[in-house]
């Protein structure tokens, strides 16, 4: 196992130096076609997507371990399946979405969540425990900065008591700037739908932000 | 950040759209996360080109004896696991996929999207599943496999069809998931169809609770009920499959004629006659003639009026006027002439008027029962059949509006 780690290491420095600027100037679709083959592709796409999909999963749960747990499952799922992956029906990054949509939907239906990725990456590939002083310093950092946004904590709170279909909506566009037609693509439903939704769900949003105020 | 006007121009939005938003960041955990990921992506590489033929029994010699003894616990234990699993804790069943092209199938979906069990529901179905283990399969994995099979037999031609339907099981799954389960079945057997440049038409229908209990008890297949679903929805099609019970229709005879009744319930619905009155209708038609071969004309003969501008309750009038009056439907079509036609007006022929008497005759005995609708419409255009105008555009009932709402 140690030997497959090394030598895992030594291609990844070894690509990092060679073609890192290569990949900066890839697009995104192209980085997806190269993925299919070369892992440093896929690690571009992760730090292009990564701050996004975490930053998603947090707004949609509150829970910042969680929201990392699922974003950790997401890049997993992704890699996994980016072999098979077609960009006909929507972008490499709405499919990301799509992905930890469904993670969150099926927390919210279980009330628990396990990121069965973290397991597996720790136990074959090497993932070292980060040490309880960074975990402890980010984790304060993160928490601090979500606290900070009391308005956004409210609105949250409200959103996540609404049906999941009204959240997914809210929260796409409210909570990460996304346009209608992202929200269709990201969603698989027809922009009509959307906005339908949309418009319904903000209705109850804004009754029940009404009656905390009062 | 575009927003559209209808929400940017609401002040109720504006906390929204203003929103400050928390930006989280954490770099040890992206930075740990990112290498295992590349790690395991090269370990993967690296499996899949020792897999081609480098692993020697050299390899193999070296592991030491105290390792196999390890493998060798946990494969008990593992198996020990799996006995447990299948035997004491029974993996549930959130939601049923019905899939036929010839052969048809039911997946049993647990709540991890993975198959809890498979089963034919015919001679063909249960020939595909014969040897062919697709338990514990993932839904798309499971999905590949049958329609690699399908292919393989020969059954993905381009005048085949796949059609899936989903069913929830008790309220094991909400809509919302049975949708996205839909919504999985659809995308994968899309790719698969373009990946095999394949021409195949896939449909794929999620069922209400109602819906599922009707195709039950009439022991329908999705290949009959698939395109009703499709046009009109899942309840009104189980309205509209509940009326073979309703009007004890032979159940033989209903599955086989079901396309004709799918074909008149869309074309009601293209001339907008609401779902209410489209029932109503085929009631009248299916009580009429059972054996459902004058259906098509019944329905177009009550489709034309009411395109011309007649109400829907006048039209429905004429036409059951005219089942009462020639029980036996063998001049049907000669007894509408008068009401349903322009043409017919002016080219009214001897026949025209023996039933247009026997109508009459049949309007004076059962004069006691008729409807207490005002008839006036229907007897101007009965006594006045040489007028080119069409008959006096009516006001439509308010069983006429749209469905849309």
């Amino acid at each position: 196992m140690q030997k497959e780690i090394e030598l895992a290491d030594r291609l990844i420095t070894q690509n990092r130096a060679g073609h890192g600027s290569q990949y900066d100037r890839m697009s995104e679709r192209e980085l997806v076609y190269q993925a299919k083959d070369d892992p440093e592709a896929f690690g571009r796409l992760y730090d292009l997507n990564y701050s996004a999909i975490l930053n998603y999963c947090v707004r949609r749960t509150g829970d910042i371990e969680l929201a990392h747990d699922i974003t950790s499952e997401t890049f997993f799922k992704a890699l996994k399946n980016i072999a098979r992956f077609e960009w006909r029906d929507v972008s490499f990054s709405a499919w990301l979405y799509r992905i930890a949509g469904n993670e969150i939907t099926s927390y919210f239906r279980k009330k628990s969540y396990k990121a069965d990725s973290l397991d597996y990456l720790s136990e074959s590939q090497g993932l070292e425990p980060i040490s309880p002083e960074d975990l402890e310093e980010e984790f304060i950092e993160a928490q601090e900065e979500l606290e900070r946004h009391k308005e956004f904590l409210t609105i949250r709170e409200q959103t996540g008591k609404l049906p999941i279909k009204y959240q997914d909506v809210i929260i796409l566009r409210y909570f990460t700037n996304k346009s209608i037609k992202d929200i269709a693509d990201i969603l698989g439903k027809p922009e009509g739908t959307v906005k339908s939704l949309l418009h319904r769900g903000l209705e109850k949003l804004k009754n029940q932000l009404g009656k905390i105020r009062k | 950040m575009k927003k559209s006007t209808d929400i940017r121009n609401n002040t109720q939005h504006e906390t929204l759209d203003n929103l400050k938003l928390p930006e989280i960041v954490l770099p040890s955990r992206q930075k740990r996360l990112r290498e295992a990921l590349l790690k395991s992506a090269y370990a993967e590489k690296d499996k899949s080109i020792i897999s081609i033929g480098q692993k020697t029994h050299k390899d193999i010699k070296r592991i030491q004896p105290k390792v196999w003894l390890i493998a060798a616990s946990i494969a008990l234990l593992l198996f020990s696991y799996a006995f447990y699993e299948a035997f004491f804790v029974m993996p549930q069943t959130v939601a049923n996929i019905t899939l036929q092209v010839n052969p048809a199938i039911r997946l049993s979906i647990g709540e991890n999207n993975t198959i809890v069990e498979a089963a034919g529901l015919d001679e063909q179905g249960q020939l595909l599943l014969t040897g062919f283990d697709i338990k514990s399969l993932e839904v798309q994995e499971a999905l590949k496999d049958i329609t690699d099979k399908l292919r393989d037999s020969g059954l993905l031609g381009p005048d085949h069809r796949i059609l899936a339907a989903l069913t929830a099981v008790e309220d094991k799954i909400n809509e919302y998931d049975l949708a996205l389960l839909a919504q999985t079945v659809r995308n994968t057997l899309s790719r698969y169809l373009i990946e095999q440049d394949l021409l195949l038409d896939v449909k794929v229908t999620t069922l209400s609770k109602d819906l599922s209990d009707v195709i039950l008890n009439a022991g329908l297949m999705p290949v009959h009920y698939v395109d009703l679903v499709d046009a009109v929805g899942s309840e009104m099609a189980a309205r509209v499959l509940s009326l073979e019970k309703e009007l004890s229709i032979d159940p033989q005879l209903f599955k086989e004629e079901l396309d004709a009744v799918t074909s008149a319930v869309i074309d009601m619905t293209d001339a907008q006659i609401s779902d209410d009155n489209i029932i109503t209708a085929l009631r009248s038609a299916m009580f009429a003639d059972p054996e459902l071969k004058m259906l098509p004309a019944i329905i177009d003969a009550l489709i034309e009026p009411t395109e011309k501008g007649l109400g829907f309750e006048e039209a429905l009038d004429l036409i059951q006027r005219a089942l009462k009056a020639d029980p036996t439907l063998e001049a049907f079509d000669d007894l509408l002439e008068p009401y349903g036609g322009e043409q017919q007006y002016e080219t009214e022929d001897e026949k025209t008027d023996e039933l247009e008497e026997a109508q009459y005759d049949y309007e004076q005995e059962d004069e006691q029962t008729e409807s207490e609708q005002p008839r006036d419409a229907d007897k101007e255009e009965a006594d006045a059949p040489e007028s080119d105008d069409p008959p006096d555009s009516q006001q439509p009932s308010d069983n006429d509006e749209s469905e849309d709402d």
